[in-house]
């Protein structure tokens, strides 16, 4: 045997060596003895034998091949398309909510029901989030891997496959929770029907549109709500507001439909040609890979919807109703959530930067710890800036509110601020693989949050509903810095298990 | 149909009461076998009554008490104690490939038969030979005490006692977060806590369980004698007369601390002869449940039933010492119980109602059919326990003192959004004739003067009938319901 041959053999097996010992394993796994190694190589022993090869392998993967400046960074062209579709992704979601806002701070009386109806439709809004969460997550992980391996039509399949599993899951949990409901008699069985319904599609609407998000055609997303919009608006003043609300409901799941299938099909005949027959992978592997990123978004959503939950459930028995969130308390969290939108996007750049630029320099073979350490302090920083910022722009806004609404709106955005920065820490231990770390954390978040908030909105007023977001912010925050403090401190570890 | 709705609410009460009070305490709290079932099961109840207890109260105050909180601790509970015994993940993970390896074995080898066979083997075994007969008249005895105790609370929706009007307006308290901590605690807590996780109105929670606590009151009582006396048959024959014999049941005053007391003893006498420490964990929950219950001197009913068990212990037990061949120990108490159920057979207990059935059924009706706080009630105060939290609650004898003088005016309209007002046509009467002799604190009690005189209560009818015709003069108005004792005129604002 020779040497280019055993070294070929090694790189088969593992291309990214991380360690000379590593090297020096496959090669024994290969046959290769002490004596071997002696005798065909030259070498002592088999460590030194694969000390020379990682050596080797080293110093081919660091020569540059392209031109130093291609493979050190991203240029600033490519950097802003990066931080611009960043950007609409999040502000996709975020423009239409501001919009409803201002018209609703405009026109109060233009979406005003009955508090029956609101109850049981802010109660399915926030359960269609949650439970469309886990597969929303699922779907942007499982598109964006095969996007990114040019197998669109396997992605589409798959996609629609979640989607499929999602519906029915959806449907699942309309049913418990409609026979749940009705034996508890939190509602009356026709507002239950109706409420099944909304979260049924609306279920539906978020995963379709986390298949555009797939696509990066973001700026459908808006227009999937223009055109809700649009029937709601048509119809708002012939058929009062149910019933437009449906049929806005039932267009937007419609129109998000088509687009997420036209996108794809438009993706399939854009991109060169992968697989001839793409066959689906292994589902159940596949399925049990995706678990935990499955529960991340489930109690991700979950637990930026807790408070509402407490408050929603704080209504004083003397009303008659079993569920409904407090208006003044709505208004001061969606000026909180705006925030945090917005906040959402600058995090996400930030922390793709962060892995880009870790990965990166990994890949130089450079000491990274400091620079890692450096630079995560100067993102953190960036965030909190920017919070400072949109906080001090809403100030004036703020001024403009009630006592009770303020206190919500200051308590809840400090709240989402600390998710926000945790929410940085939550995708780099995402970006290494670590989804059950993550999980776990949110987890936990979650108890403080539902826990206080629903004690303390129900002992001293909906509006302290807020404290547990803000709690249960900061243990979020708290708990993720101390593992990515480890985690920056075992860098290379890390980087390896990713 | 309402025997259709009620035997739905027995089904939903006793199962649910069964899964937290006998299911639960037997996954939760694991012991090792060994112990007696009836004790282990009386265990298992003290233990999950305290924390039920605690747990209502605590809830309560912090405006939370509900289903899903209940559930939520129940699960915490059931989730740390399995934690504390399966620690490490490689544990959780191999007892799971277990479970799933045994499922399919079992499933395969029809094992899901196995608990519907008659286990010959037990029952034909040397022990169970000699168990067999005090467990027949055992059950015997237990059938007879649970028809007295079942016989009214089956038939009728209203209480036969009349404490059980208070007791439902604390159960209503409790799950309307109003004076967690005022007694009565422990009884109010459990029926709680049933209402609202078998999602059944407080009432016919209130109907079907205290019966099924008589029930286990008579059983304590009967566990106590046989753990300290050391003989079944004085067990089920203080079991026979505590069950058949007093009127005294969990709804009276004392009558909660006077189960635990029982239980107490029970679980004290067999840990004195077999020192087991599950005996000394469940006699302390007993005993604190005892002092939340705020301990009460024994009737003199259930004293001298005691007494007289303890009197039968002593001699059966001398007897068994010096002539073990005669089984004096069995056939005394054997021979007692056959005398007294042919010289005295065993009576339903004295009803002491205070309304109408239709009222309560009403009542129940009226709460069932229309939307929380959007409807009224002007009724006697035993409706306001009824009803209290549901909806608005007006006594009758104030609506008509404040309305009489008004009802004839077009304009006036009664302040709620729909309002019933309860008319008897046939006063209930609460004595059969006027009382000759009532003290003057009684004479003065504006509870007595409207609702129990017979002369107050005809008075106060006739001038709300009067009231509402009236009112329905010049008003819209309609029948809600009318028999021959009752009429139930509905008015709407609309």
């Amino acid at each position: 045997m020779r040497l280019d041959e055993i070294t070929r053999m090694v790189l088969e097996v593992s291309p990214q060596l991380v360690d000379p010992r590593e090297a020096s394993a496959i090669v024994e796994s290969c046959g290769v003895n002490d004596r071997l190694a002696n005798d065909d190589f030259g070498m002592p022993h088999t460590f030194a034998l694969g000390e020379y090869i990682f050596r080797h392998n080293r110093t081919a993967e660091v020569l540059p091949t392209d031109g130093p400046e291609k493979r050190a960074s991203l240029s600033f062209r490519d950097e802003a398309r990066l931080a611009a579709q960043k950007f609409s992704l999040n502000f996709a979601y975020a423009l239409p909510w501001t919009l409803l806002l201002i018209i609703e701070y405009l026109k109060p009386n233009l979406l005003q029901l009955r508090p029956e109806w609101g109850g049981i439709l802010s109660l399915s809004l926030i359960g269609s989030l949650i439970s469309a969460g886990g597969f929303s997550q699922a779907i942007t992980r499982i598109g964006y891997f095969y996007i990114g391996i040019k197998e669109p039509q396997l992605a589409l399949r798959l996609c629609l496959l979640f989607v499929k599993w999602g519906c029915i899951a959806c449907c699942g949990f309309a049913a418990l929770g409609f026979v749940l409901a009705n034996y508890f008699r939190f509602f009356p069985a026709s507002y239950l029907i109706c409420g099944c319904l909304n979260f049924i599609m609306l279920s539906a609407l978020w995963m379709f549109c986390a298949m555009l998000s797939v696509q990066n055609r973001v700026w459908r997303i808006p227009l999937i709500f223009v055109i809700g919009g649009g029937v709601f608006a048509l119809l708002r003043s012939y058929f009062g507001v149910i019933g437009p609300m449906f049929a806005a409901n039932g267009a937007s799941v419609a129109a998000a439909a088509s687009f997420s299938i036209s996108g794809f099909r438009k993706l399939i005949h854009t991109s060169p040609q992968g697989t001839s027959v793409p066959a689906l992978p292994r589902l159940a592997v596949l399925a049990y890979m995706l678990v935990p990123f499955f529960f991340y978004g489930l109690i991700y959503f979950a637990f930026l919807f807790a408070d509402r939950i407490a408050a929603g459930s704080a209504t004083p028995w003397a009303s008659g109703l079993s569920f409904g969130i407090d208006l003044q308390y709505k208004q001061g969290m969606d000026v909180a959530l705006f925030i945090f939108l917005v906040l959402a996007a600058v995090v996400e750049y930030m922390a793709n930067r962060f892995v880009r630029l870790w990965f990166r320099l990994a890949e130089e073979g450079t000491d990274v710890r400091e620079m890692l350490r450096t630079n995560y302090r100067r993102s953190l920083t960036v965030i909190c800036w920017v919070f400072a910022v949109l906080a001090t722009g809403l100030w004036l806004a703020y001024h403009l509110f009630e006592y009770r609404v303020l206190l919500t709106a200051v308590l809840g955005s400090i709240g989402y601020f600390f998710v926000a920065l945790a929410l940085f820490n939550l995708i780099l231990l995402l970006s290494l693989n670590r989804a059950e770390r993550a999980l776990t954390l949110m987890t936990v978040a979650l108890a403080c949050n539902g826990v206080t908030g629903y004690v303390l909105s129900h002992v001293f007023g909906v509006e302290y509903a807020a404290i547990g977001l803000l709690l249960g912010g900061i243990v979020l925050f708290t708990t993720s810095h101390k593992l990515i403090r480890i985690v920056l401190r075992e860098a290379d570890y890390f980087y390896a298990l990713a | 149909m309402p025997w259709l709705e009620d035997l739905k609410s027995i089904f939903e009460v006793w199962i649910v009461a069964a899964v937290v009070f006998w299911w639960l305490p037997s996954r939760i709290f694991r012991e090792r076998p060994g112990r007696n079932a009836f004790l282990r099961f009386c265990g298992g109840l003290s233990r999950m009554a305290l924390l039920t207890v605690i747990a209502a109260v605590v809830l309560s105050a912090l405006h939370i008490l509900n289903a899903g909180t209940l559930i939520a601790l129940y699960t915490l509970m059931f989730l740390a104690y399995r934690m504390r015994h399966n620690r490490n993940r490689t544990a959780w993970r191999e007892r799971f490939l277990s479970k799933v390896a045994w499922s399919e074995e079992w499933y395969q080898n029809a094992g899901w038969k196995r608990p519907f066979g008659v286990r010959w083997q037990v029952i034909l075994s040397p022990q169970s030979a000699h168990m067999l007969p005090v467990m027949g008249a055992g059950i015997v005895v237990l059938l007879l005490v649970a028809q007295v105790r079942l016989w009214w609370p089956l038939h009728y929706l209203r209480f036969a006692y009349s404490d059980a009007y208070f007791q439902l307006l604390r159960i209503r308290e409790l799950l309307h977060d109003t004076k967690p901590f005022s007694q009565p605690l422990v009884l109010p807590s459990i029926l709680a806590a049933v209402s609202s996780l078998a999602a059944v109105d407080a009432m016919q929670v209130m109907r079907f369980l205290p019966p099924l606590l008589d029930v286990l009151l008579a059983l304590g009582g009967g566990i106590a004698m046989a753990a300290v006396f050391r003989n079944n048959w004085v067990g089920v024959f203080a079991t026979f007369i505590l069950g058949c014999y007093t009127e005294k049941s969990v709804l009276s005053q004392g009558g909660m601390g006077t189960f635990f007391l029982l239980l107490g003893l029970a679980f004290l006498g067999d840990y004195y002869y077999h020192s087991n420490r599950a005996n000394l964990y469940d006699a302390i929950c007993a005993f604190a449940l005892l002092a939340l219950s705020l301990p009460q001197p024994f009737p003199l009913e259930t004293t001298v039933t005691l007494l007289l068990s303890c009197l039968l212990g002593f001699v059966a037990r001398l007897a068994d010492r010096w002539a073990p061949a005669y089984r004096l120990g069995a056939l005394l108490p054997l021979l007692l119980m056959t005398g007294v159920f042919i010289g005295r057979p065993p009576t339903y207990p004295r009803p002491n109602f205070l309304e109408y059935e239709t009222a309560a059924r009403q009542s129940l009706r009226i709460a069932s059919t229309f939307p929380n706080q959007h409807w009224a009630i002007a009724a006697p105060n035993e409706q306001f326990a009824e009803t209290f939290g549901l909806g608005q609650y007006e006594d009758l004898y104030q609506f008509v003192n404040q309305y009489q003088d008004r009802v004839t005016n077009p304009e006036f309209r009664f302040p709620y959004e729909t309002l019933f007002v309860f008319v008897e046509k046939h006063p209930f009467q609460y004595f059969a004739s006027e009382p000759k002799v009532v003290s003057f604190s009684i004479l003065t009690d504006p509870t007595y003067r409207n609702y129990r005189s017979p002369a107050g209560r005809s008075s106060l009818e006739m001038a709300a009938m009067r009231l509402c015709e009236r009112y329905a003069e010049v008003h819209p108005s309609r029948i809600f319901y009318e028999d021959q004792d009752l009429k139930i005129y509905q008015f709407s604002r609309d």
